[in-house]
């Protein structure tokens, strides 16, 4: 999977114990209080509860180790599927103005949703991450009108929502990028997936890491 | 869980959010948008299926006909580790 190694640490208590650490980050205060407030109100079998809770320490943890501005957990609702609104910088590809410039907005709102079948099923790449700002991404794998981002023609099983999140980091970023439409995997937006093709190199939008602070 | 249907809590296009608040199959239009008159499908974000009786919040004493599920055929309801599955008559 594209699970980015931690390098050039800034800070050992926010960077340098990895990804693979995440379960045992402390949770800042705030990030706690959201936490133990999404618990409260949980829904489901105890074993759903009890990985959805893990699943959103990972995300709020994530947020903490990243490099400030880079996401942030605007919501957490872990009433039925994981779901959380999330604001991450990240350049993101937006429709060419009319003299076919592209534009770039420098934040994505996006919605995540982690549904209970993740732990059983192999889920199609649409299915948990939309783009709810901005508006008019043009990107070969965001669809038009409701702006799903696929991640893939099928993600595995049990997929941890850390690595949702690096991937739509690197998809949005076009870090990783699928813009043949003859590919088997496919595009959501055919047209876009065109001009990407025509355009190669602009890509990627940033070299940047998901968990390096951008260049000045 | 309402038969096949999902409840669509809210839509969003560049105008923004719009509440919507109803019932609906994945593939139906429930909204124009009110900026750029796109019709609009139930979304991933806003969609709820199984449906939290928090999401339903005021909703929840309406008749279905009224939240656009009159034609569902059952309707399955849990709660902790318990749930009722409710059928048409036929």
């Amino acid at each position: 999977m594209l699970v980015t190694p931690i390098t050039g640490a800034s800070s050992p208590g926010r960077t340098s114990r990895g990804l693979d650490a995440l379960a045992t980050v402390t949770l800042s205060e705030p990030n706690q209080r959201i936490l133990d407030g999404a618990s409260r109100a949980s829904g489901g079998d105890p074993a759903w509860r009890a990985r959805k809770r893990a699943e959103a320490h990972d995300l709020l943890a994530l947020s903490q180790i990243a490099p400030p501005g880079r996401l942030a957990v605007e919501m957490l609702d872990l009433r039925e599927s994981l779901r959380s609104l999330l604001l991450m910088r990240v350049p993101v590809p937006c429709l060419p103005d009319t003299k076919n410039e592209l534009r770039v907005a420098d934040h994505a709102q996006l919605g995540l949703v982690y549904p209970r079948e993740v732990l059983h099923e192999c889920l199609p790449g649409p299915s948990f991450i939309q783009v709810l700002h901005p508006w008019g991404v043009w990107h070969a794998n965001v669809g038009a009108g409701e702006q799903p981002l696929c991640l893939g023609p099928v993600l595995p099983r049990n997929i941890p929502v850390r690595e949702l999140v690096l991937m739509s980091y690197n998809a949005l970023a076009m870090i990783t990028h699928q813009v043949n439409e003859a590919d088997e995997a496919g595009v959501f937006n055919v047209e876009a997936a065109r001009w990407w093709a025509a355009n190669l190199y602009r890509l990627p939008l940033t070299k940047t890491p998901f968990l390096e602070n951008d260049a000045a | 869980m309402v038969d096949e249907l999902t409840f669509v809590d809210r839509v969003a296009c560049c105008g923004g959010p719009q509440p919507v608040g109803r019932f609906s199959g994945l593939d139906d239009q429930v909204a124009k948008c009110h900026a750029c008159g796109l019709p609009l499908r139930p979304q991933l974000f806003y969609s709820h299926r199984p449906t939290p009786a928090t999401v339903l919040s005021g909703l929840i004493e309406q008749p279905l006909d009224r939240l656009g599920a009159g034609a569902a055929e059952w309707v399955v309801v849990s709660g902790g580790d318990r749930s009722v599955f409710c059928e048409q008559e036929a």
